[in-house]
């Protein structure tokens, strides 16, 4: 039965491409070194703005710094930087999700207030104001981004809890004496799993766009360090001259956020089609 | 009508709340942030005493909480401060620039709706035919694509191979075009996709089907009863989700230097310019508050079931 | 005046994985007069109501049969030719009030909807439909019809869905389940409104119900549905003074427990039959208290048992009356 319904997903071409570009991406990060002609810093002030050729497959930045290299150990901070949103982000919402639903009452009223409050101010520039407050690095963007971003999880976690909550067997517990966090831990967050997996792998993407958003306004991981969104931008002023130093970036995220939003679509097929999110 | 005014009176009243809520975060990451606006602001020749006075003058010598106070009243008065790079009022910067961005934002905000409407009804009409399988792709590239990058490829495109369109800055409405253009397309996808499952949901309803019995002809079946409903969640999200597109507008006035809010406050950022940040983001918020405000009320008018609740 | 205003030939709908959900189901309806299809829910009588009014959505379709109005065949129509039969000529109501009504529409003007669609002028259509209101016993028309269907109970409502469909004088009415999803003190009064309207405009209707007490309110003739297929027809005294399939029978038996709420009554042991497979046989005989070893192996034919009484029933001979 899984097992079908598993082949079912894989046939459609579309969450199959998604895996296939992922596995590239995958692929890039992990072997970088192995992958990329040069080093992500290595400069050559005598070679720059290259156009692409032979020995700068994508040509080179103002430094000299072959683009190629830099895009492919880009990969490493990218994946770095989302996972890390996304788990982050994961963290909090689905924690405060179970907890204003499962207690309800005034408790619940904070803390949809609190989400309410988020959503109502735009998350980057939210995020920018969290971001100066830390320092600007890769790990604090993947923070600032957690902490605008928990929001959506906490609204379908809480919606799904309070359906849970009522269920007979987790009353049957409360009457045994089970403790709540018991309760909470083995029967209420194993019935949330697929809606917790199908919830981080969409929000994946979009953190890896927002995280690349706030490399691009040069928040994220500081030069010499190879972040997608700051190669970009810092390519913009050369563009007339140079137009591959912010186009091949920029295409690595674009192909980076497909593939995992094709693979999102499959995983979700996969758990619960009719999820509305 | 008198059910529409109180209904208005009690979003306003929320819309206040979460203002003054704004303005509390914001605050607490600005007394969070190291050093103190007059430190940063003034340069060390300047006498202790001229700075104490300064200080006074902002509340600096009380409290938190008395601060915050000191801090609102000002800001309501419309004294934002003075910027620490160029030395000029900010509320004067941002009343230069506000226009720019509420241009940019407002012709983005219509491309978007008048765009992913149709087509998400488009895509439910045809559903699962050749039309709505590839509209839905188109979609979901969109979804996945930076702003940044995408103004990137219109500059390269209609800007550079082609002089269609000025590279960057602002010199009367066609620089409007591909600035706005960036900042609607890939927000599109969400509203195509959410009226594609709306309408898909609304033609299952039952009023529908009494629609077709009274002989009432297809188009305006789908048009008067199907459209007309969808439109409801539709709307409601649109307005919420207008936050990213206002934060959105920060990354794509970057990439075309277009002369708006967004790019006094990465400027701003990048230089540590604390009054200027302040500033702009208590303006966006309170942009913001208006824009689901402005939801709110439409949703009301769309929906009389909303306005007893 | 013995014309027949509908006359249904051998109609089958089949849904998505090769269910007949109707197979080859006629009856014919004379002008004015009242006739119910009666069954429990999922024998296919609502799909055949709609199947009827071409209302069958996909992956639903007619696959065979003709159905004649005042003789014009309606399934060989354009969708367009179809769609001016619709409510001008045959008005529908359906079973549950709550939201057969647009939440977004005042109840008024989705009465007037209609009537601009016969090209009556908006101040005139107005003018119709609060007359209508009075018509159908709504008290302060000239209020109600400003009211959205959240403002009024589910008997106002089911009140204003039959002023809308009879304010054009349709020739037809079909009417499926009107009174089941509301209360029983509230069912008396539409039935007699109901009642009142048709003798009034000469209307003819067509009754889905598996109540067999409003069948016998309102019903001249009955066709028992079972299963998709209709296994016994005849006019309404007929039926309650001697009914010969053994489904109508039990049918009739349950009638004091069937409830307000739509389901499936429980006084008939046995399940229906799956209609995804072919099923040989009587499609009854698993759950018939006098199935026979035929009935299990042919399928009966409709057989005239006196004159208008038809019956599928291995067990009933033609023309020899009971048993």
């Amino acid at each position: 039965m899984k097992k079908s319904k598993l082949w079912q997903v894989a046939r459609k071409p579309l969450f199959f491409i998604g895996f296939l570009m992922l596995a590239v991406v995958v692929i890039a990060a992990l072997f970088a070194p192995l992958i990329a002609p040069h080093g992500y810093a290595e400069m050559n002030l005598a070679l720059k703005f290259t156009a692409p050729c032979a020995q700068f497959p994508l040509g080179t930045d103002q430094y000299g710094r072959c683009v190629f290299s830099r895009i492919v150990y880009g990969s490493r901070i990218a994946l770095k930087v989302g996972i890390m949103a996304v788990v982050i982000e994961t963290g909090i919402g689905v924690t405060l999700g179970i907890i204003a639903g499962y207690y309800g009452k005034k408790l619940d009223q904070a803390i949809m207030f609190l989400t309410d409050m988020i959503w109502s101010i735009p998350p980057i520039i939210l995020a920018m104001a969290i971001v100066l407050l830390l320092t600007p690095s890769a790990e604090n963007v993947a923070i600032s981004v957690a902490l605008v971003t928990w929001a959506q999880f906490t609204k379908i976690v809480r919606v799904k809890v309070q359906s849970i909550k009522n269920l007979s067997y987790i009353q049957a517990a409360k009457v045994y004496g089970e403790s709540d966090v018991q309760i909470i831990l083995r029967y209420i967050l194993p019935n949330l799993t697929s809606t917790i997996v199908i919830l981080a792998s969409l929000a994946l993407p979009s953190a890896i766009l927002s995280t690349t958003s706030m490399g691009f306004l040069s928040l994220g991981a500081q030069e010499p360090l190879p972040d997608w969104g700051m190669i970009l931008s810092g390519g913009i002023q050369f563009i007339e001259r140079a137009s591959w130093i912010s186009f091949w970036p920029g295409l690595a995220i674009v192909w980076t956020v497909l593939g995992f939003n094709l693979a999102a679509e499959g995983l979700k097929e996969l758990l619960d089609p009719r999820m509305k999110v | 009508m008198s059910d529409m005014g109180k209904y208005i009176l009690r979003r306003l009243l929320t819309g206040v709340l979460v203002v003054l809520c704004v303005t509390i975060i914001i605050f607490g990451i600005m007394q969070a942030m190291p050093g103190n606006p007059i430190d940063l602001m003034v340069d060390t020749r300047v006498s202790p005493e001229k700075v104490a006075e300064l200080k006074a003058r902002w509340g600096l010598d009380k409290p938190p909480v008395v601060q915050y106070f000191y801090w609102l009243g000002n800001i309501l008065r419309g004294d934002f401060g003075t910027s620490i790079t160029t030395k000029q009022e900010v509320f004067f910067l941002i009343k230069q620039r506000l226009p720019y961005t509420l241009m940019l934002t407002g012709a983005a905000v219509v491309i978007e709706y008048l765009v992913a409407v149709p087509l998400g009804l488009l895509a439910a009409v045809r559903k699962e035919k050749l039309m709505d399988k590839s509209l839905t792709i188109i979609m979901v590239v969109l979804w996945s694509m930076p702003t940044f990058w995408l103004g990137v490829l219109f500059i390269m495109e209609f800007a550079i191979n082609n002089r269609f369109f000025p590279i960057s800055g602002y010199s009367g409405l066609k620089s409007l075009v591909l600035p706005a253009l960036t900042l609607a397309l890939p927000s599109l996808a969400q509203i195509f996709r959410l009226t594609r499952s709306e309408v898909l949901d609304v033609m299952e309803e039952r009023y529908v089907e009494t629609a077709y019995a009274k002989g009432v002809a297809d188009k305006s079946v789908l048009i008067r009863h199907v459209l007309r409903n969808a439109l409801i969640p539709v709307t409601v999200t649109f307005f919420l989700n207008l936050p990213w597109l206002i934060g959105g507008s920060v990354v794509v006035e970057n990439v075309f230097a277009w002369p708006g809010m967004g790019q006094l406050l990465w400027k701003g950022i990048a230089k540590q310019d604390f009054p200027i940040v302040q500033g702009i983001t208590f303006v966006i918020a309170i942009l913001t508050v208006i824009c689901n405000l402005i939801g709110d009320i439409v949703s009301g008018i769309l929906d009389p079931r909303i306005r007893v609740e | 005046m013995e014309e027949k205003i509908l006359q249904v030939k051998e109609l089958s709908v089949s849904f998505s994985g090769g269910v007949q959900a109707v197979s080859k189901v006629s009856f014919d309806l004379n002008r004015g007069e009242t006739f119910a299809l009666v069954g429990e829910s999922g024998c296919g009588k609502s799909t055949t109501a709609r199947a009827i009014m071409r209302l069958i959505r996909a992956p639903g379709r007619i696959t065979g049969g003709e159905v004649y109005f005042e003789g014009k065949e309606l399934l060989g129509l354009s969708e367009k030719e179809m769609t001016a039969v619709r409510g001008k000529n045959i008005g529908m109501i359906f079973q549950n009030p709550l939201d057969s009504l647009n939440p977004v529409y005042t109840s008024g003007s989705q009465v007037a909807e209609g009537l601009i669609v016969d090209k009556m002028e908006k101040g005139e259509a107005w003018a119709l439909v609060e007359e209508t209101f009075r018509d159908v016993k709504i008290p302060d028309a000239e209020k109600r019809v400003k009211s959205y269907p959240h403002e009024i109970s589910g008997g106002m409502r089911q009140r204003v869905m039959i002023g809308m469909m009879l304010c054009r004088h349709p020739k037809l009415l079909i009417a499926d389940e009107p009174t089941t999803a509301l209360d029983v003190t509230i069912q008396a009064g539409i039935i007699e409104l109901m009642n009142d309207l048709r003798r009034k405009y000469d209307t003819a209707v067509l009754m889905i119900t598996h109540d067999f007490g409003i069948v016998a309110d309102m019903a001249d003739r009955v066709g028992v549905m079972y299963a998709g297929e209709i296994v016994e027809l005849g006019d309404v005294f007929t039926i309650f003074d001697h009914p010969l399939h053994p489904y109508t029978r039990l049918l009739m038996k349950a009638l004091p427990v069937i409830t307000k709420k739509e389901g499936r009554l429980e006084t008939i042991p046995g399940t229906v039959p799956d209609l995804s497979k072919p099923i040989q046989g009587c499609r009854f005989a698993d759950r018939c208290p006098d199935a026979c070893d035929a009935c299990r192996q042919y399928s009966p034919a409709m057989v005239e048992a006196e004159p208008g009484h038809l019956c599928a029933c291995h067990r009933v001979k033609g023309g020899e009356g009971n048993e």
